[in-house]
C-alpha cells in the first residue's frame, strides 16, 4: 500500500510536470512573403579618343564601370546616327573593365557609341552616348 | 462543462472522505504505553485506513490531472469546442512586403520579406519555414526562375496582439543563372508556412 502511494504520487508529479511543459501551444502561420530581383545599372562613358595609323583609324572608348558588383562584362554598341540604330560591335569581359578600342571604323565618318553592362542574360540600360569622328588629328580618352 | 462539474464533485467527495478518516484519527487520544493492546490495534487500523484513502485520492487526482492535460492538448489543435474554456489559438497572418532587391542570375542568398499579425493574447516564436507556391507578375519572367529553400533554427518573435515591422528570412532564395532579362527588378511572391510555439 505504501509503495502504491509513492507510485501514484510520482505519477501525479510527472503529469503535473508534463502539463506545465506541454502548456506552450504549437502555433502555425500561413501567408506569403516577397523576394525581389535587383536591376543592372549602366556604365557611364567618360569620353572617347581616336588615333590614325597610316590610312587606318581606331576609336577608343573610356567609361566608368557599372556600380552593380555582379556585372560580368560590357557590350559596345555603335551607330552612325545619334540616338538610334545602335548595333553590338563587341563584348568586353569583366565587370571592372573600363575601355575598348574599335578598330573597325572608316575614315571621314561620324560614330556614336553606347555601352551596356551584362550579367548572363541580363543587360543594363544603355549608357550615355559619346560621339567620335575619324577626321582631323588624334585625341585621347 | 457537465463532465468537468462531475469531476469536481467526485474530487470533493474524495477529499471529504479522506478528511473524515483523518478527523476520526485525530479525535483519538494519543497512544501511550499504558493503553490496552486492543486500543493500540484500533489506532493502527485507523492509520492504515487513512493511508489507503490517501492512496485512492492521489490516484483519483492523477486521473483527473491526466484527463485535464489530455483535454488541454486536444483543445490546442484549434479545432474548437463549445466546452473548451482554454483560449483557442488563432493562426498568425503572414503578409508579403517588399524588401531589399538582392536577386540576380546565379545569386543564391536572397531574402524573403514579410510582416506577421498575431491576434492571440500571447507572444509567439517561429522556428521554421516551409515554402509553397511561387508567383511573379513580371511578363517574361517565370516563377521557376527562382527557388526557395526551407529554413529551420529561426527565432522570429511576434508580440501578443500586434503586427510586426518588416521581418526577413535570410539566404533562402536563389535565382537561376539563366534568368531572362525580364526578371530584372521583378518581385516574386512566395507562399510560406511558419511553425513555432507560444513564447
Amino acid at each position: 500500500m505504501k509503495k502504491a502511494t509513492v507510485v501514484s504520487m510520482a505519477l501525479l508529479l510527472l503529469l503535473a510536470g508534463a502539463g506545465a511543459a506541454g502548456g506552450a501551444w504549437v502555433q502555425g502561420a500561413a501567408g506569403s512573403a516577397n523576394a525581389s530581383a535587383t536591376t543592372l545599372v549602366e556604365a557611364t562613358i567618360l569620353k572617347s579618343g581616336k588615333a590614325k595609323s597610316g590610312n587606318n583609324w581606331e576609336v577608343t572608348l573610356c567609361w566608368i564601370p557599372s556600380v552593380s558588383s555582379f556585372a560580368d562584362g560590357y557590350e559596345i554598341l555603335r551607330s552612325t546616327t545619334s540616338g538610334s540604330g545602335y548595333a553590338v560591335i563587341a563584348t568586353v569581359s569583366g565587370g571592372s573593365s573600363s575601355s575598348y578600342t574599335d578598330t573597325t571604323v572608316s575614315a571621314n565618318q561620324d560614330y556614336y557609341y553606347v555601352t551596356r553592362a551584362t550579367k548572363n542574360l541580363w543587360r543594363s540600360p544603355n549608357s550615355n552616348e559619346t560621339s567620335e569622328n575619324t577626321k582631323g588629328g588624334a585625341t585621347t580618352c | 462543462m457537465k463532465s468537468r462539474r462531475s469531476l469536481l464533485v467526485v474530487a470533493f467527495v474524495l477529499i471529504v472522505w479522506v478528511l473524515t478518516g483523518a478527523f476520526s484519527t485525530a479525535a483519538s487520544p494519543a497512544r501511550t504505553p499504558e493503553q490496552p493492546k486492543s486500543r493500540r490495534k484500533g489506532s493502527f487500523l485507523r492509520m492504515r485506513r487513512l493511508s489507503k484513502r490517501a492512496t485512492i485520492l492521489s490516484l483519483a487526482l492523477t486521473l483527473v490531472l491526466a484527463g485535464g492535460i489530455g483535454f488541454a492538448l486536444w483543445s490546442s489543435t484549434g479545432s474548437g469546442s463549445g466546452n473548451a474554456k482554454a483560449i483557442t489559438p488563432v493562426d498568425v497572418t503572414v503578409s508579403a512586403v517588399t524588401g531589399a532587391a538582392d536577386l540576380y542570375p546565379g545569386f543564391t542568398a536572397g531574402d524573403l520579406y514579410f510582416t506577421l499579425t498575431n491576434t492571440n493574447s500571447y507572444d509567439i516564436t517561429f522556428i521554421s519555414m516551409t515554402p509553397g507556391t511561387i508567383t511573379t507578375g513580371a511578363p517574361g519572367c517565370a516563377a521557376t526562375d527562382i527557388t526557395v529553400a526551407s529554413a529551420s533554427g529561426l527565432s522570429i518573435v511576434v508580440g501578443a496582439g500586434s503586427t510586426s515591422g518588416t521581418l526577413s528570412i535570410a539566404d533562402v532564395v536563389s535565382m537561376v543563372g539563366t534568368a531572362p532579362d525580364a526578371c530584372k527588378g521583378a518581385t516574386f511572391t512566395v507562399g510560406i508556412t511558419l511553425s513555432g510555439a507560444q513564447s
